[in-house]
C-alpha cells in the first residue's frame, strides 16, 4: 500500500503547451516580449464614476481576432477571450483528442459585470457554470469542463484538479484556464478596503501602497508524457488555509509556510533545491510582509523572489496560471524577470527580491499565491531533459 | 486496490428544516423567513460565536451544518474541505452590486467569492486544511465522490467534508457529510454519497 501511494505522489505532470492573452499581447510570445522590455500593462483608466491604475484589454482587439471564429455579439468579453486562448491552444496542438481532453476552468467572478448592466443574455449566464457549457459546446468537448472558484489562488488549483483528472487512465490531456475581468464590481470592492495603488503598484518596495487590479486570460496543456527535449514538470501542489481571518493575512504567514513545507515534502525536495520563488507579492502591506515572514521561516530568504504584478496588475483567477506560465519562461530560459516596481526594499522585508533582470541557472522553482478566505497555495515546477 | 473510506455522518438543510443523519432535529414551530430561521439553527445549537452575524447566508449555512457534523467528534485541523454549488456567492454579489454607485462595503465585498465560507469554516474550527470550491449546475455526486476519494487515497487529506451549499435568492439546499477511514455502516461510494443527499425524504 505505502507503495502505491508513492507512486501516486509522485507522478508528474508535464506543461505542452501555454497561452497568455492580457492587454500586453495576445499570446505567451507577445507577453513575454512587452515585460522583457520592462513595459507594464497597467494605465489610468475611467470605470464607473472613477479612474483607476489597471489593465485593460481593448474589446476592439479582441473581436478584430475573434470574428475569425465565432459571432462576436453571441458571446460576453470574457467568454471571447477563453475562446481564443483554448482556440490558440487547439490550433497549435492539432492532436489533442476532444473525446478524452478534459478541462478545468478557474474564475473569481466570471461574467459578474452583466449584474450592472442591461443586457441580452440569459440571466444564468452571470453564473460560473456558463463557462463551462459555453466552451464544451463551442468545442464540441465530451467531457463537461470542471469549474474552481478559490479566490486569487483558484487557476493555481486548477493545476490540483488537472493532476487528478490525468489520474484517470483515459485521460491524456488536460487544459486548464484561468480568467476574470476588470469590472466596477470588483474595483469599487477592492477601493472599499482602501486596497487599491494610486499609480503603477511596488510590491515589496517601502513606498507600496496597494495593489492593480488586471484583466488577463492564461491557458496551460498539462499532459502525462513528456515530450523529448526539455520538459517541465509540475512535481506537486498544495494548499493550505490560514483559520485566521477572512480578507486578511495570517501575520505568522501560517497557511503559506505550510503550504511550502506540504509542496516540498510531497516532491521530496528540500528547501536547498529551490532556486527561485515566483511570489504572489501584490503590493498590500500586509500582504508583501506576510510572505516575508512565511519565507524567513522556511529559511527561503535568499533565494532570488519576484513579483509580477506591476507588469499585468493582480489578474485575480487568471494570476497564478499567468504567472506560472511567465515562471516556466524563466526556467527555460535560466533567467529571473525584474520584479518591477521594487525601488527601496521595505525594511521590514527580509527577501532577495531581484531588482533588475537577471541570469541565474534554474532547474527547480517555487511559485506561490494567497486570497481571500485565507486560502494559499503552493507549486514546484522542474526542469527536465527526456 | 482501491481503498475503501467511510461517511461518518451527514446534514441536510433544507426547506427550513435540519437533518442529521437523515432525522430531523430541527424545524422552527412557525413559518419563518430566512434570516430568522439561520438564527433560529443558531439558537437551537447553541452556539456562541458572534461573527455568525455579520456572515452572509452561504457562511452561515456552511457554519452551521459543520457545527452539526463536528458536534459528537470535533473535526481535527487536517480536515480538508471539498465544496460545490450553483449559484456561487450570488446573494452577496446581488448586495454588494445594489451599493456600488454610493458606498461599497468591505463586510459586504469580502462575501462575494464562494470559496469564503470554507474560510469561515477554516476559522472557527481551525482548520489549516486544503479546501476546493466547485461551480456545478447541480450536486454532481460523482465528481465530489471521485475528488474526495482521491484526496483521501493520495494522503493530502486525513479527512474531509465534501457536499453541496446552494444558496441563492429564492432558496437554499445544503448538503454536508464528513468522510475517513474509520469503519462505519456506510461506505464512501458514489451511490451512497448519493442516498445521503437525498435522505430527507
Amino acid at each position: 500500500m505505502a507503495k502505491e501511494i508513492s507512486i501516486v505522489l509522485n507522478q508528474k505532470i508535464y506543461i505542452k503547451d501555454d497561452v497568455i492573452i492580457s492587454a500586453l499581447g495576445f499570446s505567451t510570445e507577445e507577453n513575454i516580449q512587452q515585460i522583457s522590455k520592462g513595459i507594464s500593462a497597467i494605465k489610468k483608466h475611467g470605470i464607473g464614476s472613477k479612474a483607476y491604475y489597471t489593465s485593460i484589454i481593448e474589446e476592439e482587439l479582441i473581436n478584430q481576432q475573434f470574428q475569425k471564429i465565432g459571432d462576436i455579439n453571441a458571446f460576453t468579453k470574457l467568454e471571447k477571450i477563453l475562446l481564443l486562448a483554448t482556440q490558440q491552444l487547439f490550433d497549435k496542438n492539432p492532436d489533442i483528442d476532444k473525446n478524452t481532453l478534459e478541462m478545468v476552468i478557474a474564475s473569481t467572478k466570471g461574467n459578474i459585470y452583466l449584474l450592472g448592466e442591461n443586457h441580452d443574455f440569459s440571466e444564468e449566464r452571470v453564473l460560473l457554470s456558463a463557462l463551462s457549457e459555453i466552451l464544451q459546446i463551442f468545442f464540441g468537448l465530451k467531457h463537461q469542463p470542471v469549474v474552481v472558484s478559490n479566490a486569487c489562488v483558484s487557476s493555481g488549483l486548477a493545476i490540483s484538479v488537472a493532476r487528478q483528472l490525468l489520474q484517470k487512465e483515459t485521460t491524456e490531456n488536460v487544459m486548464v484556464l484561468g480568467g476574470d475581468l476588470v469590472s466596477e464590481f470588483v474595483l469599487s470592492g477592492f477601493d472599499s478596503f482602501q486596497a487599491l495603488a494610486e499609480g503603477i503598484c511596488r510590491p515589496y518596495d517601502k513606498d507600496r501602497s496597494g495593489i492593480n487590479i488586471g484583466e488577463a486570460v492564461a491557458g496551460m496543456l498539462l499532459s502525462k508524457q513528456p515530450i523529448k527535449g526539455i520538459n517541465t514538470a509540475i512535481l506537486a501542489e498544495a494548499n493550505v488555509n490560514d483559520a485566521n481571518h477572512i480578507s486578511g493575512p495570517s501575520r505568522t504567514g501560517e497557511g503559506l509556510y505550510l503550504s511550502v513545507k506540504k509542496v516540498i515534502a510531497l516532491a521530496q525536495k528540500t528547501t536547498k533545491d529551490i532556486d527561485y520563488i515566483s511570489a504572489h507579492g501584490t503590493a498590500t502591506l500586509f500582504n508583501d510582509q506576510m510572505e516575508s515572514v512565511a519565507f524567513n521561516r522556511l529559511e527561503m530568504q535568499d533565494v532570488p523572489l519576484n513579483s509580477l504584478k506591476a507588469y499585468f496588475g493582480h489578474t485575480l483567477g487568471a494570476a497564478t496560471l499567468l504567472e506560472t506560465i511567465v515562471a516556466n519562461y524563466s526556467l527555460k530560459n535560466n533567467m529571473i524577470f525584474s520584479s518591477m516596481g521594487l525601488q527601496a526594499l521595505d525594511s521590514n522585508i527580509q527577501l532577495n527580491v531581484v531588482k533588475a533582470t537577471i541570469n541565474k541557472e534554474l532547474k527547480t522553482i517555487l511559485k506561490t499565491a494567497s486570497g481571500f478566505g485565507g486560502s494559499n497555495f503552493a507549486m514546484l515546477l522542474q526542469k527536465e531533459m527526456y | 486496490m482501491k481503498e475503501n473510506f467511510y461517511i461518518q455522518g451527514s446534514v441536510i438543510i433544507r426547506n427550513d428544516q435540519v437533518f442529521k443523519n437523515g432525522d430531523k432535529i430541527f424545524q422552527p414551530d412557525i413559518n419563518v423567513d430566512r434570516k430568522d430561521f439561520l438564527k433560529a439553527v443558531y439558537t437551537f445549537l447553541e452556539i456562541s460565536y458572534p461573527k455568525f452575524h455579520k456572515m452572509d447566508d452561504l457562511c452561515k449555512l456552511g457554519i452551521l451544518a459543520t457545527e452539526i457534523l463536528q458536534q459528537n467528534k470535533p473535526i481535527n485541523s487536517q480536515t480538508g474541505l471539498v465544496f460545490q454549488n450553483k449559484s456561487g456567492s450570488l446573494v452577496s454579489d446581488f448586495n454588494h452590486q445594489q451599493i456600488i454607485n454610493d458606498f461599497a462595503s468591505p463586510a459586504i465585498f469580502v462575501y462575494t467569492l464562494p470559496n469564503i465560507v470554507m474560510g469561515e469554516v477554516c476559522i472557527m474550527y481551525q482548520l489549516n486544511s486544503e479546501n476546493f470550491f466547485f461551480i456545478n449546475p447541480h450536486f454532481d455526486c460523482n465528481f465530489v465522490y471521485h475528488y474526495t476519494q482521491n484526496l483521501l487515497e493520495n494522503k493530502s487529506s486525513q479527512e474531509i467534508v465534501c457536499g453541496w451549499v446552494e444558496v441563492n435568492l429564492e432558496s437554499y439546499d445544503i448538503f454536508l457529510c464528513r468522510v475517513n477511514k474509520e469503519k462505519s455502516r456506510h461506505i464512501f461510494t458514489p451511490e451512497n454519497l448519493k442516498k445521503a443527499y437525498h435522505n430527507n425524504e
